[in-house]
């Protein structure tokens, strides 16, 4: 919500600006209320407020736990939790006298510390926004507000000074890896899709990123949709696709809710549809929604579910790029990757000298003072994260840090000088994957945190490949006699040999993922398995 | 965007001991065809159809799954095997009043596994006796405020429940005398 007192005050010739983050955390914490009630105060005050932004949201800042989050744009000063019962205080406080009202400041747990606003605050200071740049500024649902802010700018220069061939070999250039997965190069993708012989592509956004944790793609959409939807219309005209389709959680409405008006503010604009830009480029969207089974997010079943089937995964090759949806051609992006898009045809919205491409959106929870999504360069160490933007510890009050979801990796507190890049994790045979990075604190027990994690993985099977159905469903007997203290020694060999024949066999990453998990698990947390062996059972309590 | 007028999905064989020979209410049949006509062309919008009929009736009854079928030139067969492979599809009530709990990591690692067991018993001690629940109780895979874990989300409010019986408390909250299960069925 962006709103402007029209009341000249002594000294002040702005109106004071402020933005309430409408995102679903804030959302679910009470923030529609103050709105509501912040109206109502100001009505009853007789300080009529005027709203500039046609919707009243501004999108998630990522900052979800600290929500409702009130934001003082010219001021720099964020209030956090902030109920209605606050609102008279911000109202004659800060409107009246721009006097900051201390005890809204996010006051970090860990330290007892106040900060004032975003510069001063590490979870924010710490960041390099660049897909995330508009994110807590633009009002998502305000299609003006987002095209003023520089939507739709590269889309433009793609259709008017480029062709397909130079965008796909901007991409290239770029080093642009996927953003979720195992980092595939993504020009290398537009290339085959190019190619492939056919008259009918699709582009598919993919925004199910199978995490049972906190997600950027949702943050994303929330903040804003035009970045992707702008992504796919450029990954279309490159790749020859005329039509598009957002596969999005419908857990999170929210974000289908915005990214379905933002695709229909768009149509209207002309930024979707025919003849964009005068060009003769037509493209369209259709937003998709997953009923819940997300298989991790793997390819081929999320085309089987666009198709109106049962996700189930696909044998490949063929794969995607070659006979995809309706077994055509199909370019399958993540929304953080489509993000970057617009970014690299268009660098100089990031200024002089900075390249694109070169962050990556990370979700911090667990054991931080400071929990939330945030988008780092590629090359910040874990450390780095877990210390100085999310406020958590590098010593003995931190086991480990959990990388990538379901399918990542766990690795101990000794690894948390590994830096986030493709090369560095793959030393760990762990990849980025959904970008999720959960802090172990010292009572975390990795043994539950890997049953937890194959249960999930067990649950999302499709059932179609033997190792996935049955292999993931022995792991977990083999993890729950090790939680409940009646395994041996030899059942750790035989969860290591099941975990390594599952992740050759199985059919698709899932499989593999859930298995390289526990691998990994074993390897990097091996003495707190050894006891839990022979009776003995788990020392943190964790493990019921 | 589900339809709210006053129409039921009654009339439906299988769980609920029907014969299969009633008629659909009319304004059942004129709402799946508007949410076909809205839906993406062809198969695609099967999904997004069953989506918006099981957030408007709770479910998706075997009687509208042949309906579904019909439309959308399919066999009940093909439309039973979506329903049944998908979460968050059920030909089976659920429970009007959605309770969910987070099972996302950070959650869990906060003892949410053992909230989602509090909300279960206190939602099955409370089920009527004809077998409709009155508590959708959902896993949810993260609801986007994680560092107030473990939480739980009641009709679009999130609420912290680290202490123990706190969850429990929100149910019997719900479920007091104002909101008993028949009123809602």
């Amino acid at each position: 919500m962006t709103i402007a007192t029209s009341v000249p005050r002594a000294g002040v010739r702005d109106p004071v600006k402020i933005s309430i983050c409408g995102g679903s955390g804030c959302v679910a914490l009470g923030a529609l209320e103050v709105i509501d009630a912040l109206k109502r105060g100001a009505d009853d005050a007789g300080t009529p407020l005027e709203i500039d932004s046609r919707s009243c949201v501004v999108g998630c800042r990522g900052f979800c736990s600290q929500g409702p989050l009130v934001y003082f744009p010219g001021l720099d000063v964020l209030y956090c939790r902030v109920g209605r019962e606050d609102v008279d205080e911000i109202l004659q406080s800060t409107f009246g006298q721009l006097e900051t009202v201390e005890r809204l400041l996010f006051s970090d747990p860990s330290s007892g510390r106040r900060y004032r606003g975003l510069a001063d605050n590490p979870f924010f200071a710490n960041q390099d926004r660049q897909v995330l740049a508009r994110c807590g500024v633009v009002d998502p649902e305000d299609v003006d507000h987002a095209v003023s802010l520089g939507a739709y700018d590269a889309l433009k220069r793609a259709l008017t000074d480029l062709d397909p061939d130079k965008i796909i070999d901007l991409v290239k250039r770029s080093g642009l890896q996927e953003r979720g997965g195992a980092g595939f190069p993504v020009g290398l993708k537009w290339a085959v899709v190019a190619e492939t012989p056919g008259e009918i592509r699709y582009v598919v956004g993919n925004g199910e990123a199978g995490d049972p944790g906190p997600t950027s793609d949702r943050t994303l959409l929330e903040g804003d949709p035009h970045g992707i939807i702008e992504g796919m219309a450029i990954a279309g005209f490159a790749v020859g696709a005329r039509e598009g389709r957002l596969f999005l959680r419908s857990e999170h409405p929210l974000a289908v809710a915005r990214a379905e008006g933002a695709v229909a503010q768009a149509r209207k604009r002309g930024f979707l549809g025919s003849q964009i830009f005068g060009s003769t480029f037509d493209f369209s969207i259709e937003i998709c929604e997953n009923a819940g089974a997300s298989m991790g997010g793997e390819e081929t079943s999320l085309l089987n579910a666009l198709q109106g089937g049962r996700g189930v995964a696909r044998p490949r090759p063929p794969f995607p790029a070659v006979s995809g949806l309706w077994g055509r051609p199909t370019l399958i992006n993540g929304l953080e990757t489509l993000a970057n898009i617009p970014l690299i045809v268009l660098p100089e919205r990031l200024g002089a000298d900075v390249r694109p491409a070169r962050t990556k959106v990370v979700s911090v929870s667990g054991a931080v003072s400071r929990p939330g999504v945030a988008e780092v360069p590629l090359g910040t160490s874990l450390a780095e994260i877990v210390v100085e933007l999310a406020g958590g510890s590098a010593g003995d009050d931190v086991l480990g840090v959990h990388l990538g979801g379901p399918g990542g990796v766990s690795l101990s507190r000794s690894q948390l000088d590994t830096t986030i890049d493709f090369g560095s994790l793959r030393t760990y045979e762990a990849n980025l994957g959904s970008g999720s990075l959960v802090v172990l604190g010292a009572d975390s027990c990795p043994v539950a945190l890997a049953r937890f994690l194959v249960a999930f993985c067990a649950e999302e099977s499709c059932g179609t490949c033997p190792p996935c159905r049955i292999g993931t469903r022995a792991v977990l007997t083999l993890l729950d006699r090790i939680s409940s203290g009646e395994a041996e020694a030899s059942d750790l060999h035989r969860l290591e040999r099941l975990c390594r024949h599952i992740r050759q066999t199985s059919l698709c990453e899932l499989g593999r993922n859930a298995a390289g998990s526990v691998i990994a698990s074993l390897q990097n947390f091996r003495t707190s398995y050894e006891s839990h062996l022979s009776g003995r059972g788990c020392t943190t309590g964790a493990c019921g | 965007m589900p339809f709210t007028g006053d129409i039921t999905d009654s009339g439906f064989f299988g769980s609920e001991g029907g014969d299969g020979a009633e008629a659909l209410d009319p304004a059942v049949i004129e709402l799946v065809d508007r949410l076909q006509a809205r839906a993406p062309a062809g198969r695609e919008g099967l999904i997004r159809v069953l989506l918006a009929l099981q957030q408007t009736f709770d479910r998706v009854s075997w009687r509208v799954q042949e309906l579904v079928a019909d439309r959308f030139g399919l066999s009940p067969a093909q439309v039973a095997g979506v329903v049944s492979y998908y979460p968050q599809l059920s030909s089976e009530r659920r429970g009007r009043l959605k309770f969910d709990v987070c099972t996302g990591t950070a959650c869990f690692l906060c003892g949410g596994e053992g909230v989602l067991g509090q909300v279960t018993r206190a939602a099955d001690e409370r089920r009527p006796v004809d077998g409709k629940p009155s508590l959708a109780v959902r896993q949810q895979r993260c609801l986007a405020v994680c560092g107030l874990g473990p939480v739980v989300r009641v009709e679009d409010r999130a609420h912290t429940v680290t202490e123990a019986g706190a969850a429990e408390g929100l149910v019997e909250d719900l479920l007091g005398p104002s909101l008993q299960p028949e009123d809602e069925f």
